[in-house]
């Protein structure tokens, strides 16, 4: 499975989920940056494109879901990918409003880390 | 003036002053008249008027011309002799002679004097003393009457004295009985007065006397009552006529008679009286003394205790409560109904003490053990004269079965109230209490947790993913970071399978994985249902769940479905029931992999392993019944197979949650009840009740 270059955000105030995500996606051929706090990841917005963002909800600061929201306004083009250790997450009405489904979210722990890049080009390569 | 009038008459004979003489012989106011008496023999036996004046002819009444030559017994015919008897006298003593005659003629009293004029004539005079003499009659009359009367007063008097000592004799004596009378009157009367109960007197039927406290049970004054017949107090004409009827019967045969019977107040209020009479005079009923007894007051209060002995009563009876009560030597006399329902002993299995004992306790030495018990705790009641400490045991029934009862005693006297209550019921119903607590308390943890285990065990699954990967001959920038340092990759991997490092780090995958679905599941419990319920056919999901269970991986994997019997008894034409059907699927998915394991594992290998499906409406719910022929399992699995994690599987075969799981889902989402019924090698038949009116949620 490839890349092709696209650019991720990963944003989870786990750093070893940070890492590992990025190696896996790096080594799929994904240019990754990770950020550990919303308010990092909004900065990193500012400088930078990006094609998609994986969204830890439970964070310190600002939650994921008011992150994707302001992302949005940001970034329009963006797709987001909600990946979450909260079993019940259920996508706020807010987020399905901009067109995010259940469908985008990915509960944590995952057995293979594939199925995160299978949703990723769901969404930019229907 | 008979001497003047003598000489007169004797001087106008001699022819003096004839004149005069004659003038006042005709003047007088007496009457005067000469008369010649006439003898026969020497005895004068009649006289002739020989000269009368005009007062004699008024007297006599008779005329001169009549008179004069006329024989008295001629003139006077019928008059008595006294006057000629007289004048014979007058003529032979030659003395004057005064009296007094009766001329009845005339019926006229005259007085007569006479005196001799010459040897044959005689002069008389006479005056008319009639009103005089009727007079003078009268009052000797009078006198007479008067000397009669005081003849006879006097002995009255004398009578009368005799009778008067007689009498104060008697006087003193009656002062005294008097007195003692008057003694016991007034105490009599006190008693009539204030006697309790109503005393009186009836004259035929009619009030005579009354006593205060009539009075006061009637509320009629004693003039109100006086004279009037008895019906007054009567409620009708007909309980008066067989008072009377009654009363008086006695009265002849046994001289006295007693009733009970019911008086009408002057407020119109009924009492209850006895009514007892007795005739003044033994034999004769015409005056009847009577008592009257208000005993309103004891009928209402026998009528309440009876009606209170016989609530009572039944109140033992029907009490909700098993019941006997034990005489003095402590044997059974008595055993309520529900005592029968409960433990279905009846009076000939336990007509003596000692045979409750056999029967409730079979077991000898946890007989002992109970009848140690307790009578140490009935010997310490009946000591304190209070009810023992309540004893729990288990009994025997009569069909066999063990019921937890928890015992009483009170001590009444020398008899004894035992109390049963049956907690068999409420234990189980403790222990479903606790067991859903256990769950609920398990589910806030797990949601709690959840979050903070599944990152961690992201990090070593998706940590032992990326190893795996980085160990990969074909993956990404292996070769050439391997290139870079001068390892040949190929070998490092050989080496990692030789020494089962990649199944060392498989293994921390799948773990990880079953550790998340262990969080996934214990979220279950927390979790309120968000999906609506909506009306399903409980049929058509049963017919779904039986179809995943035959596709089943894991159960074909260990147990192939299809080679189970499946019967369904559906009741036709049951109502819909409102639940998340995808959570009654599991329900039902659970309990057929558990019953498919069961049968699997069941060592009687001719019976052919089958599940018998069937359905039915019990009052507002539905019931779902699934039963095994499997192994079935003991009481202490039965008791503990809806704990979270108790399971009987082997490890790695079961999370020991999916139970828990169904519990949780039929009480708490649905508000209905999962049960099950088992015994070792006899299968098990799990039972689902769902309520019919679970719409509101």
């Amino acid at each position: 499975m490839s890349g092709e270059g696209l650019r991720i955000l990963v944003l989870d105030d786990d750093r070893m989920i940070c890492t590992l995500l990025r190696g896996f996606l790096e080594e799929s051929g994904f240019l990754v940056r990770t950020a550990t706090g919303s308010e990092e990841a909004l900065e990193l917005l500012d400088v930078e494109r990006f094609d998609a963002a994986i969204v830890d909800i439970r964070l310190p600061g600002m939650p994921g879901d008011a992150f994707v929201l302001q992302a949005r306004r940001v970034q329009p083009a963006m797709v987001f990918i909600i990946h979450t250790g909260s079993i019940n997450y259920q996508v706020t009405p807010e987020l399905a409003e901009i067109g995010i489904g259940q469908e985008d979210v990915i509960y944590k722990p995952v057995l293979d880390m594939d199925d995160i890049v299978r949703a990723i080009l769901r969404r930019i390569k229907p | 003036m008979n001497r003047e009038s003598d000489r007169n008459l004797r001087a106008a004979e001699t022819g003096g002053d004839d004149f005069l003489y004659r003038s006042i012989f005709r003047s007088m106011s007496e009457g005067c008249a000469i008369y010649r008496l006439e003898y026969t023999g020497r005895k004068a036996t009649d006289y002739t008027v020989i000269e009368i004046n005009p007062a004699y002819e008024s007297i006599m009444g008779v005329t001169r011309e009549r008179a004069i030559g006329s024989r008295a017994s001629v003139l006077f015919p019928g008059e008595d002799h006294r006057c000629l008897e007289f004048f014979h006298r007058v003529a032979e003593s030659r003395f004057p002679v005064n009296f007094i005659t009766h001329f009845a003629a005339k019926d006229r009293y005259l007085r007569i004097s006479a005196f001799l004029l010459d040897e044959e004539q005689v002069v008389c005079i006479c005056s008319d003393i009639t009103e005089q003499q009727k007079a003078e009659e009268s009052l000797l009359a009078m006198k007479r009457k008067l000397e009669q009367s005081n003849e006879e007063l006097s002995a009255t008097v004398e009578e009368l004295e005799a009778t008067n000592e007689e009498f104060e004799a008697q006087n003193e004596e009656l002062i005294l009985a008097h007195q003692e009378l008057a003694q016991s009157e007034a105490k009599f009367m006190s008693v009539f007065r204030v006697a309790p109960v109503g005393i009186g007197i009836l004259k035929r039927r009619l009030f005579d006397l009354i006593n205060n406290k009539i009075g006061e049970m009637t509320g009629y004054r004693e003039e109100e009552l006086r004279g009037h017949s008895a019906l007054l107090l009567y409620p009708s004409k007909e309980e008066f006529d067989r008072v009377g009827r009654e009363l008086y019967s006695q009265i002849a045969a046994h001289g006295s008679g007693t009733i009970e019977t019911k008086w009408r107040c002057k407020d119109g209020s009924i009492i209850d009286v006895i009514v007892g009479a007795s005739p003044i005079e033994p034999g004769d009923d015409t005056f009847v003394t009577f008592t009257i007894l208000d005993v309103t007051k004891q009928k209402r209060y026998e009528a309440d205790l009876k009606k209170g002995e016989a609530k009572f009563r039944l109140m033992i009876e029907r009490a909700p409560y098993p019941m006997f009560i034990t005489d003095e030597t402590g044997n059974i006399d008595y055993f309520n109904d529900k005592f029968t329902e409960i433990f279905g002993y009846n009076a000939a299995d336990i007509y003596l003490t000692d045979q409750w004992w056999q029967l409730a306790y079979p077991e000898p030495a946890y007989r002992a053990k109970v009848r140690k018990s307790w009578s140490s705790a009935v010997r310490k009641a009946r000591a304190e004269n209070r009810e023992i400490d309540p004893q729990e045991w288990e009994v025997t029934c009569r069909d066999g079965s063990v019921k937890i009862v928890e015992f009483s005693m009170v001590p009444i006297g020398t008899i004894s109230l035992i109390i049963m209550n049956d907690l068999t019921e409420r234990k189980r119903t403790q222990q479903l209490l606790i067991q859903n607590e256990k769950m609920m308390t398990v589910g806030s943890l797990a949601a709690g947790m959840a979050h903070e285990i599944n990152n961690p065990l992201g990090v070593i699954m998706q940590g032992a993913q990326a190893i795996l990967q980085r160990l990969a001959v074909d993956f990404g920038h292996n070769q050439e970071v391997a290139r870079k340092i001068g390892i040949d990759l190929e070998l490092v991997r050989r080496y990692m399978e030789e020494r089962d490092v990649v199944d060392y780090l498989n293994g921390m995958r799948e773990a990880g994985a079953r550790a998340a679905s262990i969080v996934s599941n214990m979220l279950q419990f927390s979790r309120r249902s968000q999906t609506r319920k909506v009306a399903a056919d409980i049929h058509s999901l049963i017919d779904y769940t039986l179809q995943l269970a035959a596709s089943d991986y894991d159960l074909k994997k260990h147990y192939d479905f299809k080679n189970i019997r499946i019967v369904r008894r559906y009741q036709p034409d049951i109502p819909e029931v409102y639940c998340i059907i995808t959570e009654i699927e599991q329900v039902i998915l659970n309990i057929l992999k558990n019953a498919a394991q069961s049968m699997s594992e069941s060592t009687d290998g001719d019976e052919e392993p089958e599940i018998v499906i069937t359905t039915r409406q019990e009052d507002s719910r539905i019931v779902i019944e699934i039963a095994d022929n499997g192994k079935g399992m003991d009481e202490e699995t039965m008791h503990r197979i809806f704990e979270p994690f108790f399971t009987t599987k082997e490890v790695g075969k079961g999370t020991g949650l999916g139970l828990s799981v169904s519990y949780f889902i039929i009480c708490n989402n649905h508000n209905g009840t999962i049960d099950v019924a088992s015994e070792p090698g006899k299968g098990a038949r799990f039972t689902i009740g769902l309520p019919l009116e679970g719409i509101q949620s």
